[in-house]
C-alpha cells in the first residue's frame, strides 16, 4: 500500500479510532464508532469505496476501503429475463419453454446452441431442468460495453431417500451415544 | 421522462439471525453444487473468520457477520440465482436460526442535467422551506417508512432516495432503495425455516411491489 494512499486515508479520517492497512494493496480496515464515515477519497486517480461491515466485536463499526476501478462498477443495462424449462434435447441443441420474467403471463418455445451453455453447467442439462436466460448490455468496470446473451442453470438442492437415511442414522448414532445424567 | 433515464438495477438480500461465518465459504459452496466449482476457485475471499466472513464471486458479493447475512447482486441477470444460492445454503443448514429477511431493491437513475437533478431534489423535499436559513440547500437523502405493510405481514417498508454512490461513475445520479423487509410471526422461533418460506413464497409478489412502487414514484417525479 503506497505512502500517499495511506497518508490520505489517515487525513481523511483524522477522527477515526483504529486504521488498520492490510499488507496487500486491496483492504484498508477502519473501525469506527461512528455511523456515517466519508465514502468517497481520491487518491492516485483511483476512487476509493467504503463498504460498512458489522461486526460483534469490540468496536461497533468496520469499514473496508477498496480501490474500485477507475470507471466503477460492472453493471448490466436494459436486460430482459426467462426461465426456461427444457423440452427436447437434440445433439448440438435443446428446446425450452420460456416464461417472461420481464412480462409475466407469456410463454414461447426457442432453440438454444449446446455451445451457449458454459461448460460446469453442461452436466445440468436434462430434460425439465429450469435455466435463467437474460439479454442485456453489460457493462464492464473498465466502461466497455457488450451486448450479453447469458444461460446459467438453476441449482436447487434436492435431499434424496439415501441423504435422509443417512441423516436420520447419523441422528440415532448420536442418541445412543449421549450420556445422561 | 423519467424512466427514459433508468441507469441500473442492483439488488441485496439480507438475513438476521445467528450465523456462524466460518462455514460459509466459496469451496463448501461448490462441493454442495450451490455454485461451479470455477466460480470457488477464482473467488475473492477478503477475510473468513468467526467474526466475519467477506469475499466475492463474479456475480455476488457475500457479507457474514455471527448476526447479519448480506448478499449484494449488482448484476439483474443474477437476482434469481442469489434467490436460489441463498435457499440451497440454507436447506443444508436447516437449523440455523434465521428472524428476519430483507430485500432490498436499488434502482439507478442517470439524469441528464443538473438543473433536472435540482428538480427532482425540490419535489421530494421543497427547498424553498430551508432558504430563509440554509444557504442553497440541496437535498441529501429521504426516507419513508411504512410501519405497518399494506399486506399486514409482520415486518416495514421503506423508500429510501439518496445520490448514487460514486462508484457507478454517474455525474447526476439518483438511487431509489427500497427495503422490503419481513419478520418472523409472533411466536415463532425461527429454527423451521420460516423466513426462507417467506422468500419463496414472496419472490414475485415483492418484486412486483418494488416495480409498482418505482414506476408510480418516477411518474409522480416527471
Amino acid at each position: 500500500m503506497s505512502n500517499t494512499i495511506q497518508n490520505t486515508v489517515q487525513s481523511s479520517y483524522s477522527n477515526i479510532d483504529d486504521i488498520q492497512f492490510s499488507t496487500s494493496d486491496e483492504q484498508i480496515f477502519i473501525k469506527s464508532p461512528i455511523d456515517n464515515v466519508n465514502d468517497n477519497i481520491n487518491v492516485e486517480g483511483m476512487s476509493l469505496t467504503t463498504t460498512r461491515i458489522y461486526s460483534d466485536d469490540a468496536f461497533r463499526n468496520l469499514y473496508s476501503l477498496s480501490k474500485s476501478n477507475l470507471y466503477g462498477m460492472s453493471y448490466y443495462k436494459k436486460t430482459q429475463k426467462w426461465i426456461g424449462h427444457i423440452t427436447d434435447i437434440y445433439v448440438d441443441s435443446f428446446k425450452a419453454k420460456l416464461t417472461d420474467l420481464t412480462s409475466p403471463g407469456t410463454y414461447e418455445i426457442d432453440e438454444f446452441d449446446l455451445e451457449e451453455i458454459t461448460d460446469e453447467d453442461k452436466p445440468l442439462l436434462s430434460l425439465g431442468a429450469t435455466f435463467y436466460w437474460s439479454v442485456g448490455y453489460s457493462t464492464s468496470e473498465n466502461g466497455q460495453v457488450t451486448k450479453e446473451s447469458l444461460i446459467r442453470f438453476q441449482r436447487i438442492v434436492e435431499f434424496t431417500d439415501e441423504d435422509n437415511s443417512e441423516a436420520l442414522d447419523r441422528a440415532s448414532h448420536l442418541i445412543s451415544t449421549l450420556k445422561w445424567e | 421522462m423519467l424512466q427514459d433515464h433508468i441507469h441500473s438495477n442492483s439488488m441485496a438480500i439480507v438475513l438476521i439471525g445467528d450465523f456462524n461465518p466460518l462455514l460459509f465459504q466459496p469451496l463448501w459452496l461448490s462441493e454442495k453444487k450451490l455454485i461451479r466449482e470455477g466460480e470457488a476457485i477464482e473467488a475473492k475471499i477478503d477475510a473468513i473468520s468467526p467474526n466475519i466472513t467477506l469475499f466475492k464471486l463474479d456475480w455476488v458479493d457475500f457479507n457474514i457477520t455471527p448476526t447479519r447475512l448480506e448478499m449484494k447482486v449488482a448484476k439483474e441477470p443474477f437476482f434469481e440465482p442469489a434467490r436460489d444460492l441463498l435457499l440451497g445454503i440454507f436447506k443444508y443448514l436447516k437449523e440455523t436460526p434465521i428472524r428476519i429477511l430483507g430485500i432490498n431493491y436499488l434502482k439507478n437513475l442517470s439524469i441528464p442535467d443538473k438543473d433536472m437533478y435540482y428538480e427532482i431534489g425540490n419535489k421530494l423535499a421543497p427547498l424553498n422551506l430551508w432558504s430563509d436559513f440554509i444557504n442553497d440547500p440541496r437535498l441529501s437523502i429521504v426516507e419513508i417508512l411504512e410501519k405497518s405493510r399494506e399486506d399486514k405481514l409482520p415486518g416495514s417498508y421503506r423508500v429510501k432516495i439518496f445520490p448514487t454512490p460514486s462508484n457507478y461513475n454517474i455525474q447526476y445520479g439518483i438511487t431509489i432503495n427500497i427495503t422490503d423487509q419481513y419478520d418472523l410471526n409472533e411466536g415463532a422461533n425461527g429454527r423451521n425455516g420460516e423466513i426462507l418460506n417467506i422468500l419463496t413464497e414472496q419472490w414475485e409478489i415483492s418484486g412486483k411491489r418494488a416495480k409498482r412502487v418505482i414506476d408510480s414514484l418516477l411518474t409522480k417525479l416527471n
